[in-house]
């Protein structure tokens, strides 16, 4: 019970605190910030395939566009990353453009990672550099025609990339701390808001659930609204599902959600469960039953 | 409504004056099938229930340790013969009615299902042993690894989540 309840109070009551500083020496160390970054942005899950070696890539994502298999960014020189500066994967993230000029399909929810510090960046980067090298070579995308185009990614740039941090909106800065994790980190909307027909996120159902997400799961509404959505849970329930993954009645969240908890949201510090918290309490509620 | 869906091919059969036993053992199959498909949700409400006694615990000091350890054996006991409760052909491809949220995959990787029921099994006795010594202090991670790695760690491949 103690533990609990001072989890509960601990990341209920505090304000933000940043994290300490970064710690150097060891940035490849499961407790460094880049290792924070990396397990709430859920990079592992996306690049590793089943049974395949730890971000070696080749993990099949299905879309309605056809299907991505994810690239190896492991330090490989060859097939991974490498020989990538500091610079080339600041502009992966932030711009979603390859060293080579290429543009990436949103896929690689990088509308969400452009919200990412300067500093998380480089932390993340850090992190991964220093990571066991796979040589492993995923296979090539198999996308629907209409979609195997890098050139129309112009048009979806257009429309929907808007790079780079956001100004914080005078939000309070445990607010501005949870809509960071919500929407540079751990990317909620990718799966939560739904898409419109030309795979942008349709901004005005920020969050209120999706009825085609990812590999085709259903996604529930999660703002306040207390019919559709997730109004009437306490504090203490958001608690639980975000830790434990388990729902006011009991049952455990399924699919990838399942995989979102186990890799993300269980490894936040209380102060980040807490702004998190505050911030899916403070979005507008949408009346949207997907 | 359940009651209604298996009483109408019965009422059927009388409306149309046909004789139940003429029921080919198609039906017989698809009898069993659905009280397959009815006990693992059962078992699985069950665990629902469970796992909300030990939330509620540690949530808001609802109960005592021995209904933490009693709901954590619930657990414990269900992990040992879950993956009894599915046969092969009663995937949600295989059954209608009722519906299943069993995913195909279950048979397709089999070893690994059985491994996560095991893994169900020991997260929910380390939880029954915290409880009873009373060690408070280290229940909450228990807890959570209970529901991330012994729960979540199967539906997360093996689940679809029904409406
Ligand atoms: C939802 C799945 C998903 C997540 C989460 C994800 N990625 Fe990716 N990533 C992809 C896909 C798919 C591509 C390939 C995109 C393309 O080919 O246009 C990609 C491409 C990349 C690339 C370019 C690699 C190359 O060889 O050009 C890098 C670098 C990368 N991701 C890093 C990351 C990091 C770091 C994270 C965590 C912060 C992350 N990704 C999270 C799916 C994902
Ligand atoms: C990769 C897709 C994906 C991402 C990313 C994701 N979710 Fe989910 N989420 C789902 C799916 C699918 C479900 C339904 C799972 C189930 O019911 O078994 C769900 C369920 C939930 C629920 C339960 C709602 C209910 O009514 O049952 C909450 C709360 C939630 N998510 C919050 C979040 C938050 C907060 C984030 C970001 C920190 C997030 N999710 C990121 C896919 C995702
Ligand atoms: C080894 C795999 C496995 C484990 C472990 C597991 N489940 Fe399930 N669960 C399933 C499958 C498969 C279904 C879908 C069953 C069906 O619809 O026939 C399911 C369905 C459910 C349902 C919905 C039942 C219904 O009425 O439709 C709940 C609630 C549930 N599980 C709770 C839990 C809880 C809580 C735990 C942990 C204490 C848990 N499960 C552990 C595989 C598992």
């Amino acid at each position: 019970m103690k533990s609990w309840n001072r989890l509960a109070g601990a990341a209920l009551a505090a304000a933000f605190l940043s994290l300490p500083a970064a710690a150097q020496e060891d940035a490849g160390a499961e407790d460094s910030p880049g290792a924070y970054v990396f397990h709430a942005a859920g990079c592992f899950g996306c690049h590793t395939a089943k049974d395949g070696e730890a971000l070696a890539g080749g993990r099949a994502l299905e879309t309605p566009f056809g299907i991505f298999y994810s690239p190896n960014i492991t330090p490989d020189a060859e097939h991974g990353i490498g020989d990538w500066s500091l610079e080339d994967f600041r502009r992966a993230m932030r711009e979603g453009v390859s060293p080579e000029g290429e543009t990436y399909y949103p896929s690689f929810p990088y509308d969400n990672f452009t919200r990412m510090s300067d500093a998380d960046i480089a932390a993340l980067y850090g992190y991964l550099m220093a990571q066991p090298a796979s040589a492993n070579a995923p296979p090539e995308h198999d996308l629907s025609f209409t979609f195997d185009m890098r050139s129309l990614l112009v048009v979806w740039r257009w429309l929907y990339f808007e790079p780079g941090p956001r100004p914080d909106d005078g939000l309070d800065p445990q607010l501005a701390r949870g809509r960071y994790l919500a929407d540079a980190l751990t990317h909620c909307g990718a799966c939560h808001t739904p898409r419109t027909a030309l795979g942008g996120p349709d901004d005005d159902l920020y969050l209120a659930g999706s009825a085609d997400g990812a590999e085709g799961d259903k996604v529930p509404n999660i703002t306040p609204d207390k019919a559709t959505g997730i109004g009437d849970w306490s504090e203490g329930d958001l608690l639980f599902l975000l830790k434990a993954g388990m729902m006011p009645d009991g049952d455990v969240v399924s699919g990838s959600m399942a995989e979102v908890v186990q890799e993300s949201t269980r490894h936040y510090s209380d102060e980040d469960i807490a702004a998190l918290i505050a911030w899916l309490r403070h979005i507008p509620a949408i009346d949207n039953k997907p | 409504m359940k009651v209604w869906h298996v009483a109408a091919p019965a009422l059927a059969g009388l409306l149309l004056g046909t004789a139940l036993t003429f029921a080919p053992a198609a039906s017989q199959a698809d009898q069993d099938t659905a009280t397959i498909v009815h006990e693992r949700q059962q078992l699985m409400k069950d665990f629902g229930s469970a796992m909300k006694t030990i939330g509620g615990y540690l949530q808001g000091g609802m109960g005592t340790t021995e209904d933490v350890a009693a709901a954590a054996g619930v657990i414990a006991d269900g992990a040992a013969t879950l993956p009894d409760h599915f046969p092969a052909g009663t995937s949600m491809d295989d059954v209608m009615d009722p519906k299943t949220g069993a995913k195909p995959v279950i048979w397709e990787q089999w070893d690994e299902f059985v491994a996560d029921a095991q893994t169900l099994q020991a997260r929910a006795t380390t939880v029954q042993e915290l409880a009873m010594a009373m060690d408070d202090a280290a229940l909450g991670d228990a807890f959570q690894a209970l529901g991330n790695d012994g729960c979540g760690g199967c539906h997360k491949t093996f689940r679809e989540k029904l409406e």
